[in-house]
């Protein structure tokens, strides 16, 4: 099966990846470099993942006389375009829901962990840190800077980033990579805003979290300090209690929130991926051992 | 006994005068001392100096302790083989001005052959807390307790 991708959102770009990991062969289309004529003439895929923001007008005519199979990642269908399955975001708004459920066989895709991409990393003692925050907003308002400030004056705590936050306990940036590195290296990691706990749940890194969550204990702005205080006790009780934190929420993570979990929630929805569950299914298994 | 002392320039700003101001004083010590100063800019000098002052270019032949007072002379230090000491007078906790990669900061600061010194108490907490435990503090490059520190 010839299998097309076009640029992707991150959001969804796990999905294909765990496509390419799987079934190998998918082609990248990249609309500001190639012509779509020019592209589909030549390559005439049997299943295409798209973008809802790079179809066009070319990109339809392109596409309007191949029997290819379409999955729509989007919160909307372009006019022209008939996919056989649309993937929208658990946010989309009640009424448009209803109307593309109406007309399209839709699912909604979770957050989830790209498998290949996100798990890794390894303790680095020039990184260690009691406490440590992984901060990739490219903006901070004032509530979190005083947080911030509050923080890191009452604990040894780094805070990386790709933006300046002129704070002293601000050490600089790292690559992907390195990032994963960096939360290996924390003991415990603050996570400001929601964005980290998957990944930190599925890389096994004890996290306090502003936001309410199943899988880590939350913290409020007005009374941190004791809960980071009692979660760096040294006792081998406290330790006791965190790896079994740390695990429950792993293993949870990696039985149902991964990018193969998605994948195969569309192969569930569309009858012509049938012969692509079974290599799934064992990859979902061997993730979880 | 002799020492360097690595500056980005001696021109206009409160570092440079302060260095000039400490080194100068140097001579008032009991025992004798041959500070030379290498600078990677030259500027025009705001106070007089009574000391010997190189371009960078020469530091690679300096035989004693060397201190540098930047990220970009620490590199220098670094790579200067025939030094016997390096350490890194932490004037300014850089690394909060602008972005850089932290494994590049973690090259000097949590470098093994660099000894750090701080400025005072609060930037050596601070240090601490991000790089690694400083040997010192020692205020505004005071020369006393420089030379005590790096004869040791």
């Amino acid at each position: 099966m010839k299998i097309v991708t076009t640029f992707l959102n991150p959001r969804y770009s796990g999905i294909v990846n765990a496509v390419n990991s799987l079934f190998g062969g998918v082609t990248l289309f990249d609309s500001s470099t190639t012509p779509a004529s020019d592209f589909f003439y030549k390559n005439k895929p049997d299943l295409m993942f798209v973008d809802e923001k790079i179809v066009n007008e070319h990109f339809l005519n392109a596409i309007e006389k191949l029997d290819t199979k379409i999955i729509l990642f989007g919160n909307s269908v372009p006019e022209g375009l008939k996919p056989d399955l649309v993937c929208g975001e658990p946010s989309i708004s009640p009424l448009m829901k209803k109307h593309l459920e109406r007309e399209f066989n839709c699912i909604y895709i979770l957050d989830y962990i790209d498998v290949d991409a996100d798990l890794g990393g390894s303790r680095d003692e020039k990184l260690s840190s009691p406490t440590g925050i992984l901060f990739l907003d490219n903006e901070i308002n004032i509530p979190t800077l005083e947080f911030l400030v509050a923080l890191s004056t009452k604990n040894k705590l780094k805070i990386v980033s790709d933006y300046n936050l002129s704070l002293p306990s601000f050490v600089g940036s790292l690559s992907y990579e390195r990032r994963l590195d960096f939360l290996k290296s924390i003991d415990i990691c603050i996570d400001l805003d929601g964005s980290q706990i998957i990944k930190n749940a599925a890389n096994g890194v004890f996290t306090l979290s502003l936001m309410d969550n199943k899988l880590f204990p939350t913290i409020n702005p007005e009374n941190f300090q004791e809960q980071i205080d009692f979660y760096l006790q040294p006792s081998q009780s406290i330790k006791q209690k965190r790896d079994f934190i740390t695990d429950t929420a792993k293993s949870s993570i990696l039985s149902s929130t991964t990018n193969y979990h998605r994948l195969l929630d569309i192969i569930n929805s569309l009858d012509f991926l049938s012969q692509f569950k079974e290599k799934t299914e064992t990859k979902i298994q061997d993730i979880q051992k | 006994m002799k020492a360097g002392v690595i500056v980005e320039s001696l021109g206009m700003s409160q570092r440079a005068m302060q260095i000039t101001r400490s080194i100068n004083k140097v001579p008032s010590l009991e025992e004798y001392w041959d500070i030379v100063l290498f600078y990677t800019q030259y500027d025009r000098i705001l106070l007089s100096p009574h000391f010997a002052m190189m371009d960078v270019a020469e530091i690679y032949g300096f035989d004693g302790p060397i201190i540098s007072t930047n990220l970009e002379t620490s590199k220098i230090a670094l790579g200067c083989k025939s030094a016997t000491k390096k350490f890194f007078y932490v004037w300014d906790l850089e690394w909060t001005h602008k972005v850089f990669d932290i494994d590049e900061l973690n090259k000097i600061y949590m470098n093994p052959e660099i000894k750090l010194i701080a400025r005072s108490e609060e930037h050596a907490s601070i240090i601490e807390n991000c790089w690694k435990k400083p040997i010192a503090v020692i205020e505004n490059f005071n020369h006393e307790k420089l030379t005590e520190l790096i004869s040791k």
